[in-house]
């Protein structure tokens, strides 16, 4: 009835939020303050990315006029852009150094002339608590959607999120992984110095120290020298300052490079590895699944010989032999071998994470909304999408997160065999294997803390899909226990 | 139509009067793993069926479980593949379609499902499942969709401020009223409605009943109604069609059916159904073993292994009851037994002559025929057949127990035969001249009158 | 089918074999106190069948339950007491149950798939329970489980014996549970809708099975169903029971010719044999409600088409209503009928105090 068309008229968000500002406008400012404080670092990572070739590319298939137009526009805003990023922002080295060197009437050029060690901590907690802080406001943000936008009043996917809020071990999952993603992320800026400087090209940056009265330079890489952990004989070990006045929260390696940088960018590359392995291996796992479960029958049968075939393959062996046949291949030089590593996990990972999701995706389909939708013609790539995914999804994440932790032991693994990840880009595995000499010596940080380190985080990512688990299981043990009483009480 | 909106039109070609045909079976088949890669016996769930529905009325399915009711409802919605014979909607054979045609034919034809529990997708909000036909055939603006949803939340009974609730959080009986809405969203003529009030109590299935017919009257639905409880088939269906083993054994106008029911299946399944009046006393037939697997039909008539009914022989026709039932338990038990899927090692032990399965015949015989008084016609018989058995051929063994005591109701399938004063047919031997009617071997209160 | 007539049993069965008095039991969620079973009282006899039917969330299965000890976490049985021959049950320990259960009363549930577990034969399944409770093995148990296989009435036993529960159909599966829970000659059997999953057909094969059990070993049933038909068939005596509490309770007959709580009445109303084909189904308004609440006024209150403002505030207690002998009681503020409003009022309210009960966590 006409009646309807007035009186129900769906309300777009942006009405519904003209309607009540106040939540929103006061999350509104928060979000715009913390954006503000990073907001340079965005418009730098935004321009990183390959626009110069992406506009040649086009200019060159454009008539000449709307090329140079094109290529005009192109640079004045990039020159907006290059602006942009030179604005002041929080989150770097030189608002808060911690190099310097000490003279007889204290620190030098560190900031606020506290020691290293000091400035470096406090560098490091406000990296955590800004990101921390980002990411609660994100947070915060739902919530207010949540309790003062939305229309539905309860969604299923809210009882999930209120079974994790109160499920500590999963939380304590989340957090290690946050941090460890914080860590990744923000690496350069977290590190006591800079990879170029202290890794990669030691021998063109110099360090000035104090020695003898007057301040002297030399370059990282002498520093470094000197500066080796070989065992009992010398050692740079945990929190130690080494004679050129360089603070290393870890240790230094046996080489004399900063233990604590190696790992925060050898995070990056771990990271980088698991996360692009499990969305190749999840990607095929989860179509794989909802088109077996659908279709069942030959396609089934084809995907399970298939997967049992890759299975039967001894991963790491395998990965070790392709590692080496594809050594000169263009792929191996991608970020030094990560990208082959992380096609190489995903390729020989879909077949566990399928077999997971599988028996799920079968339940799925055996209920009758999957036929209520065939009978009135639904096409099934949206049947799948809109019916089926968004179980399976559930079950992926669970497995896919708890694979994360094996991929990255894996990754370790290779490195520490010398094959994976290539020098000179930093990798645990290679820390560990570095330093395996001196495990019983007083150098024991070297193999021992990359080991601890990647312990939590696997730990780190179990705990987190255990969290999930428990939060998409409405029959697990911290789940409402009125099902029970409905169960009990019929 | 009482709706002012545009609504979604169906496939008209031809449109057919109040009383027509609108839905013609013509021996309908549907098997299930013909031809798989394993091979084995296809399950027969539909076996052959004929009927109509004329516009306007609603025909009961009923049977019990595995009878093949949900198959056929499912393959008339196109969801089962027919195997044989044909669906005629409105003239056009729906089991010829193509995708396309069939995708239009399913604005036409709709179903409601029989789980409230299974058959909403809970992750999405009541209006998403009751828009997702209309988002399906892209009828008109998303808008209008909008609203069409919420006119039919109205229409069964639910507030149009549900539309942005979940499955979640609705009772048995609200979750069937999203179903039907559902189904009611493209307009349709005729309804599939899959056992809609089984899992409802007692007090829900009424309310959701009275929903069913109201909206018959309003919007001039037929529908086909699948049941298994006979009462509710009673009281809400013009006409009830009868199935066992994927045939229909009666068909036919719906009181007639219930208060004088002509075939032997029907009259024992009414008898079974209980009274919720203690006071009537019925003499039930209470019928004996289970339904036989629809893998492997009896030949002839489906009913033949339970039939309290069946045609003797002319030399066993003044045999006692007593006798007759013994020896008919005899012969089901070594036809279960020749089906028995031994495994690997009994079936090695087998054939070394290790092991005998019917080293126990002499139990089974004691129990079927210990109590009984065989006359000597009959026992000379069984003796024969278990000689044959001992000398290790049970096969031989049972066909000559069917030779000598098997009648036509095992040797032929039955025809469908008129019975009673109106429209109906009953599948059963016993209508041909020459023999019994069924309902002559039954008492008065066997109904419970 | 006749039925065993009361008169001629013996001395010893006039005493009830079970006694339940003012049973409570409740489920402690983190979101609420669900009061599952909210003060039921009920006797059965030696061969007598009493049954109980109500909707889903009436607490009919977990009455069931408590009487058997199988209420988990989070409820429990919090007050009343449960008598077998004289033997409080509410206070047994593990070992104490375990003697009882299968040997004193034993239950078959709804279910017959997940009551037989599937890797087991139902032989081995039967035998265990003769272990148990009567030490029975080897080729004496075997031949007692046939024994029991053909008291059921399941054909060729000798060979199923040795199958296993996928290959037997519903009905005959149900039929093994049966003998199961029969398999320790218990003296009480409880039935948790044993027939709802079952074919109409089947469903009478059980229910005779059931009948000639109880005359051949007199045992006492307790039958829980939804299905007013079933009770009508198979019951010598009904309680009906709404969010927890039982609302009327009478012998079958009585209770189908005069039902006197408009809860019974609407729930009889609303069966479709009882209403005039075509015409539109008798309901009750509303939903059944969840017990969460004290019962300190009629549960059935805001659905019941008699109610009146003293209904929301004096619980209603098991009244007297039959106008021949027999024991038919209601839970209503109608009744007594033959007495004022008022004082009928006074009466339930003076009653309930007497008998007043609090649940503390």
């Amino acid at each position: 009835m006409s009646a309807y068309r007035e009186k129900f008229e769906d309300e777009p968000l942006r009405n519904r939020i003209r309607q009540n500002p106040r939540p929103a406008v006061a999350w509104a400012a928060v979000m715009a303050v913390l954006l503000a404080l990073e907001f340079s670092a965005l418009v730098d990572f935004v321009m990183s990315w390959p626009w110069a070739s992406l506009v040649g590319g086009i200019a060159d298939n454009l008539p000449q006029g709307l090329a140079t137009a094109l290529t005009g526009a192109a640079g004045t805003i990039a020159g907006f852009g290059d602006w942009l990023s030179n604005l002041p922002r929080l989150l770097t080295r030189e608002l808060i150094p911690n190099q310097g060197y000490e003279t007889a009437s204290g620190w030098e050029s560190t900031f606020l002339n506290l020691p290293p060690a000091l400035a470096w901590a406090i560098r490091v907690t406000v990296v955590y608590a800004y990101a921390f802080a980002f990411l609660y406001w994100v947070w915060r943000g739902y919530l207010v959607f949540r309790e003062h936008y939305r229309y539905a009043n309860w969604t299923p996917t809210d009882d999930m999120i209120d079974r994790l809020r109160d499920h500590r071990w999963g939380q304590f999952g989340l957090i290690v992984v946050t941090m460890f993603v914080i860590l990744a992320v923000f690496a350069p800026t977290l590190g006591p110095t800079t990879l170029e400087a202290n890794i990669a090209s030691p021998y063109t940056h110099n360090i000035q120290y104090f020695e003898g009265g007057e301040v002297k330079e030399a370059t990282v890489g002498a520093a470094n020298l000197a500066s080796q952990s070989q065992g009992d004989s010398q050692n740079f070990g945990l929190g130690s300052y080494d004679d050129y006045g360089r603070f290393h929260p870890v240790g230094t390696l046996d080489t004399g490079k900063d233990l604590f940088t190696f790992l925060a960018h050898g995070a990056r590359i771990s990271l980088f590895i698991g996360v692009v392995a499990i969305a190749i291996g999840g990607g095929i796992a989860l179509a794989l699944s909802m088109i077996t479960a659908y279709y069942k029958g030959l396609v089934d049968l084809v995907a399970v010989l298939a997967s049992d075939s890759f299975m039967a393959m001894p991963r790491l062996i395998v990965l070790i032999m392709l590692d080496v046949v594809l050594a000169n291949h263009w792929i191996s030089t991608l970020y030094s071998g990560g990208v082959l590593l992380a096609l190489l996990f995903g390729l020989w990972g879909w077949p566990g994470l399928w077999r997971a999701i599988r028996g799920p995706a079968l339940q799925v389909v055996e209920n009758e909304w999957i036929d209520a939708a065939e009978s009135f013609g639904q096409k099934p790539t949206v049947l799948m999408r809109k019916h089926v995914a968004p179980y399976v999804i559930g079950y992926l994440l669970i497995y896919a997160s708890m694979s994360i932790g094996g991929i990255m032991i894996g990754t370790a693994g290779l490195s520490y065999l010398g094959l994976g990840v290539t020098a000179p880009t930093p990798e645990w595995g290679r820390a560990i294997a570095s330093g395996q000499d001196f495990v019983t010596s007083a150098s024991w940080h070297i193999s021992i803390i990359p080991g601890l380190a990647i312990t939590l985080v696997v730990v780190g990512f179990n705990a987190m899909g255990d969290g999930i688990r428990d939060a998409i299981d409405p029959k697990s043990e911290g789940a409402s226990a009125d099902e029970a009483a409905a169960a009990g009480g019929a | 139509m009482s709706l002012d909106a545009p609504t979604p039109a169906g496939v008209t070609e031809a449109d057919i009067a109040d009383g027509e045909p609108l839905v013609e079976v013509d021996d309908l088949k549907t098997y299930y793993g013909e031809g798989g890669l394993l091979g084995g016996a296809p399950v027969k769930a539909v076996d052959g069926v004929n009927f109509d529905i004329k516009k306007g009325e609603t025909l009961g399915l009923v049977g019990e479980s595995g009878c093949g009711k949900s198959t056929l409802g499912r393959t008339l919605i196109g969801l089962e593949q027919a195997t044989g014979g044909s669906v005629r909607y409105k003239g056009t054979d729906i089991t010829q379609l193509s995708k396309t045609q069939l995708n239009e034919m399913r604005q036409d034809v709709q179903m409601v499902f029989q789980d409230p529990e299974s058959s909403l997708n809970e992750r999405m909000t009541v209006g998403e499942i009751i828009k997702e036909p209309l988002d399906v055939h892209d009828w008109q603006t998303p808008q209008d969709r909008r609203n069409r949803v919420r006119e039919l939340l109205d229409t069964v009974g639910l507030q149009p401020e549900h539309y942005y609730r979940y499955p979640f959080q609705f009772s048995g009986g609200q979750k069937q009223r999203i179903g039907i809405a559902r189904a009611l969203a493209l307009n349709p003529d005729f309804i599939i409605l899959d056992e809609p009030v089984s899992a409802l109590d007692a007090s829900v299935q009424a309310k959701i009943l009275n929903l069913l017919n109201d909206l018959q009257d309003e919007f001039g639905l037929t529908y086909l109604f699948i049941a298994h409880d006979l009462a509710v088939v009673e009281h809400v269906c013009d006409r009830v069609a009868v199935m066992y083993l994927g045939n229909i054994m009666e068909l036919g106008d719906s009181q007639e059916l219930f208060d004088d029911p002509a075939n032997p299946y029907t009259l024992s399944l009414l008898s079974a159904i209980p009274e919720p009046d203690p006071s009537v006393r019925k003499n039930r037939i209470t019928l004996r073993g289970t339904p036989p697997s629809p893998r492997d039909p009896p030949s002839g008539c489906p009913f033949s292994t339970r039939c309290p009914m069946k045609i003797r022989p002319e030399e066993y026709q003044d045999l006692e009851p007593a006798v007759w039932e013994a020896i008919e338990v005899f012969r089901e038990v070594l036809r279960e037994r020749s089906k028995v899927e031994y495994s690997p090692t009994e079936q090695v032990r087998q054939l070394l002559g290790m092991s005998d399965p019917y080293d126990d015949l002499d139990d089974i015989l004691a129990e079927e025929f210990g109590d009984v008084d065989v006359p000597d016609k009959v026992q000379q018989h069984i003796d024969e057949a278990v000689s044959r058995i001992r000398n290790g051929d049970p096969e031989s063994a049972r066909e000559y127990l069917r030779e000598e005591f098997a009648s036509e109701c095992e040797a032929e399938r039955p025809e469908l035969h008129p019975v009673g004063e109106t429209d109906r047919v009953s599948l059963c031997h016993r209508h041909k001249s020459g023999y019994d009617e069924p309902n002559a071997f039954v008492d008065e209160d066997v109904l419970g009158e | 089918m006749s039925q065993v007539d009361p008169q001629t049993t013996t001395e010893s069965s006039k005493d009830p074999i079970l006694e339940v008095e003012n049973l409570q039991t409740v489920f402690f969620t983190d979101k609420e106190t669900i009061r599952a079973v909210d003060g039921v009282s009920f006797d059965i006899e030696p061969g007598e069948t009493v049954g109980i039917v109500g909707e889903s969330g009436s607490g009919k299965s977990v009455t069931a339950r408590s009487i058997m000890g199988l209420v988990e976490s989070p409820g429990r049985v919090v007050g009343g007491s449960i008598r077998l021959r004289g033997d409080e049950l509410t206070d047994n320990t593990k070992q104490e149950w375990q003697r009882i259960r299968g040997g004193q009363i034993a239950m078959v549930f709804q279910d017959p798939l997940t009551s037989l577990n599937p890797v087991y034969t139902v032989g081995n399944q039967i035998k265990e329970s003769l272990r148990l409770h009567q030490g029975l093995r080897g080729k004496a148990a075997t031949e007692e489980a046939i024994n029991l296989l053909e008291a059921v009435g399941i054909p060729d036993a000798p060979r199923r014996i040795k199958e296993y529960p996928h290959q037997f159909s519903g009905g005959m599966r149900q039929r093994a549970v049966i003998a199961v829970a029969l398999a320790c000659d218990p003296d009480v059997l409880i039935c948790d809708e044993p027939t709802t999953a079952l074919d109409v057909t089947i469903q009478a094969q059980i229910l005779e099975l059931l009948h000639d059990l109880q005359e051949e070993r007199d045992l006492a049933i307790m039958f829980i169903t939804h299905d007013m038909g079933v009770i009508a068939e198979i019951a010598d005596r009904v309680n009906v029971m709404y969010a927890g509490e039982i609302i009327e309770s009478a012998p079958v007959d009585e209770l189908f010719d005069n039902p006197k709580h408009p809860y019974t009445q609407g729930l009889l109303g609303s069966i479709p044999s009882r209403n005039p084909s075509g015409e539109p189904l008798a309901t009750i308004e509303g939903e059944v409600p969840t017990p969460n609440e004290p019962a300190t006024y009629c549960r059935f209150a805001d659905r019941c088409p008699e109610a009146f403002d003293e209904c929301e505030a004096v619980h209603p207690v098991a009244v007297e209503v039959s106008e021949t002998d027999a024991e038919h009681t209601a839970s209503c503020l109608l009744y007594p009928d033959d007495v004022s409003r008022d004082e009928a009022v006074e009466l339930h309210r003076s009653r309930g105090a007497a008998t007043e009960t609090e649940v503390d966590r």
